[in-house]
């Protein structure tokens, strides 16, 4: 008890409340910028909190964290374009909302599905973080490529209109990411000679190019210049809670696999919340009405990416093993206030932990204050003439493709693929299917071939039962498949006038 | 207003003359490139480093953080960059000492001129506290008896802990199990998980995740852990240090290299950057221009010819 009155004492500062306040309303910034995202918001506040004491430092890096996530499903779902690759699966109920004249409304769902997202795993990380660190321990190469397996079955159900397009979409995305350097040997592949490929392709540069970009393109070809679809009208709506309690379900299931993706290092927001949507596609109450305009698809994609937020601070705090880019940017952030984030620090410092979890509650509620007062001005740009909208996307996205690694060339990549994503367009291909390619790709080879090197190159050694953890996981890999491919198969089979 | 053909001629001539002016080096902000993110440990240092090195230069400095394929893209763009002093080039050895010998890449270490030597941290051998290997002589004599049981972590072809572990296999005569994780943190976390069973990274990793330490690779004890034995105790005869510091372009014209080295050597000895440097836990390693081109020369010579005798050479 002595420790959680110290804990409130160390926050109730009003340093901690301006850094809370503050680093919300950049975070939702950056993070609806574009191309900026996460790790960047972090890092231009890093310089900032070395002249702070040690929890409004944390504060504010809190803030930025949970309110940048959330900030990307902002641009996601007024044009189309996710501001950052953990809000492309967003994009998918989210804009069709906004075309429906609801953008308000669709805006007040990201919210309230963020916070619970954002809530939920902080309370997971409070009350069970070190023993959940020690999962992710044992959470090895072997059971890492078992969930990667998992997590590709998103593919199809991400699919709209055709599988067999969304699944050639998804090698695609495969393909596009062994480009580049090979992590095992260090050999380059596929830049035919062109060095500055030999680094391959960013993703930030690929997102932007696929959704921003080739939104741009796709609006100035259909040439509609004048009253197009901002009818919406500006400002924040909230959800009601009957609508909300309709589903809770699917808000349940997205904070959980949110929480638990983020545990385990090395995957991230944006396999958190395609896995999320592909749930939902299988199981949510209105799974028929997804991908046009069904808020439930926004609850499934933002519950999931904002609950990685707490579930990526559990090997980030309790091992000192940071998950992602963004949380080592994080980490390094903490180290400069003088805390080593490790095994020892809930044991050695207590109050101090408490106190960031008390901030990391408190930041997702400033994401609400925050959401409610900021975005009014925010969808204002619906309101914009068309051609002036359009050149502020192009100028935002040119900039957030540059600083994605600094270099003219990844503005070029970045157009290149506004070009590939508006003919995919046209043709009717889906394009997340892309983007997961291209997250999952690295890691699944990456994992495969650490798993064949530590069994010897047994492949039949990755499901036996001595790891539990890895056949349960394609267990549920291939029920997953096999039902959702059923599942988008059927309707097919109506359509064309089979009865079942 | 019209201008004559003189006074022409003489605004022609003005927009000429920054090419004979590099005295008054200098005149705009300097931009730092660090081939890794935003973020990460040596970007950490550099914008540690920037704002005493700016004072001291009497110049603005950014830091660019370009990156990719090992830091190799960042080195390119530096080594590209117009010899002038207004680009410099801050990172580890791997993108120029090791990484020009492995495949084909548009510069070498001559591409650049060495400013100095900021930090430098030995390489160290470490299990985790439980380990069945109590010592250096018990890892080394397993990995003998029994070859491919024994997973070595560490983080890809090429880097410092590969080089690292080329040597130990010279050593031992045995083919190592080398299992490529991509970052030192989730090496760590395959040996603290048990998935591999040994790892070499700066001595920091360590202290970071309660490992125990076998042995150091430095030239002298390593500073957290003056006990640890030195590899050389055990036959092998390879140093192993990260030596992160400051390049120019090659061709940076003299009078800019002075301005540039004695302003680092300044900023180097000021209490405020050693006590911020410390803070992150680096411990500064200062060398001078000449001192650390000396080594970084001394070190491509040594990793050819390891990286050379296990057929990793171009």
């Amino acid at each position: 008890m002595d420790n959680i009155l110290t804990s409130l004492s160390m926050i109730a500062d009003p340093w901690v409340a301006l850094a809370l306040i503050v680093g919300t309303v950049f975070g939702v910034i950056v993070g609806a910028l574009p191309g900026l995202g996460s790790i960047l918001a972090i890092t231009m506040v890093l310089p900032f909190t070395i002249a702070m004491g040690q929890v409004p430092a944390i504060a504010l890096i809190l803030a930025v964290y949970c309110s940048s996530v959330f900030g990307g499903s902002i641009t996601a779902i007024l044009i189309n374009t996710p501001g950052t690759p953990q809000s492309a699966a967003t994009v998918l109920d989210g804009h069709p909302m906004t075309r429906a004249g609801k953008a308000n409304l669709a805006i007040g769902w990201a919210t309230v599905a963020s916070l619970i997202g954002g809530i939920f795993s902080a309370i997971v990380l409070i009350f069970a973080a070190p023993k959940l660190a020690s999962f992710a321990l044992r959470f090895g190469a072997i059971e890492t490529f078992a969930l990667i397996c998992l997590s590709l079955t998103c593919i199809v159900s991400v699919s709209k209109g055709s599988l067999l397009k969304g699944l050639l979409a998804g090698v695609f995305g495969l393909f596009i990411s062994t480009i580049g350097p090979d992590q095992m040997t260090g050999m380059v592949r596929l830049n035919f000679d062109i060095f500055e490929l030999s680094g391959g392709f960013q993703l930030v540069p690929l997102v932007v190019g696929l959704f921003a970009f080739s939104e741009v393109f796709v609006r100035l070809s259909e040439r509609r210049f004048q009253g197009t679809t901002p009818t919406s009208p500006a400002g924040f709506r909230f959800p009601s809670l009957i609508e909300l309690a309709r589903r809770w379900k699917t808000a349940l299931k997205g904070s959980l696999i949110g929480t638990f993706v983020g545990i385990l290092p090395g995957t991230g927001a944006a396999t958190a919340s395609f896995m999320s949507y592909a749930e939902a596609r299988r199981s949510a109450r209105f799974k028929e009405k997804l991908g046009q305009g069904e808020p439930e698809g926004i609850v499934a994609s933002e519950t999931a990416n904002n609950a990685v937020t707490g579930g990526a601070l559990v090997p980030t705090l309790a091992l000192g093993i940071p998950g992602d880019p963004v949380t080592a940017v994080m980490m390094t952030a903490l180290i400069m206030q003088g805390i080593q984030p490790g095994v020892r620090l809930f044991a050695d410092n207590p109050e101090l932990m408490n106190a960031a979890f008390m901030v990391l509650i408190l930041a997702n509620i400033a994401m609400l204050i925050v959401a409610i007062f900021v975005t009014p001005f925010i969808t204002r740009v619906l309101r914009l003439p068309e051609p002036l909208l359009l050149a502020i996307v192009m100028l935002l996205s040119t900039v957030g493709a540059y600083s994605a690694t600094g270099r003219m060339i990844d503005v070029f990549i970045s157009i290149c693929f506004g070009v590939l994503g508006f003919i995919l367009r046209i043709a009717a291909v889906p394009i997340a299917p892309i983007v997961i390619g291209v997250v999952l790709g690295p890691i699944f080879e990456e994992s495969l071939r650490q798993g064949l090197i530590i069994t010897d190159g047994h492949f039949g050694a990755f499901w036996s039962m001595d790891r539990p953890i890895a056949l349960t996981l394609i267990i549920v890999a291939v029920f997953m498949f096999l039902v959702s491919i059923l599942g988008e198969l059927k309707p097919r089979r109506r359509e064309l006038g089979y009865s079942d | 207003m019209k201008l004559s053909v003189k006074q022409m001629f003489s605004a022609v001539c003005l927009a000429l003359v920054p090419g004979l002016a590099l005295a008054d080096y200098p005149e705009k902000p300097v931009t730092i490139i660090v081939p890794w993110s935003a973020g990460g440990a040596t970007d950490l240092v550099a914008r540690t480093v920037e704002p005493v090195l700016s004072e001291k230069l009497g110049a603005d400095m950014v830091v660019s953080n370009v990156t990719g394929a090992s830091g190799t893209i960042g080195a390119a763009e530096a080594a590209r960059a117009k010899p002038d002093g207004y680009t410099i080039f801050f990172t580890p050895q791997g993108p120029v000492t090791i990484q020009p010998q492995l495949r084909n890449i548009p510069y070498s270490l001559d591409s650049f001129v060495a400013i100095g030597r900021v930090y430098s941290s030995p390489y160290m051998t470490m299990v985790v506290e439980d380990s069945e290997f109590a010592t250096m002589e018990d890892l080394l004599a397993a990995t003998k008896e029994r070859p491919g049981e024994i997973n070595y972590a560490f983080t890809g072809i090429g880097t410092l802990p590969h080089l690292a572990l080329t040597a130990t296999q010279q050593h031992v005569g045995v083919k190592l199990k080398q299992v490529p994780y991509k970052a030192s943190a989730e090496a760590a976390k395959a040996v603290l998980g048990g998935e591999s069973h040994v790892m070499t990274e700066q001595q920091q990793t360590a202290q970071q995740f309660e490992m125990r330490p076998l042995a150091c690779w430095g030239a002298e004890p390593c500073s957290f852990y003056p006990d640890v034995p030195l590899v050389k105790e055990f036959g092998i005869e390879s140093v192993v240090e990260v030596s992160v510091g400051f390049y120019a372009p090659a061709g940076t014209p003299e009078d800019v290299l002075a301005k540039l080295n004695a302003a680092l050597e300044e900023a180097m000895k000021d209490p405020k950057l050693v006590e911020a440097l410390e803070k992150i836990q680096i411990s500064p390693a200062y060398l001078d221009s000449m001192a650390f081109d000396q080594r970084m020369r001394a070190e491509v010579e040594n990793n050819r010819s390891l990286l050379g005798e296990v057929g990793l050479t171009q």
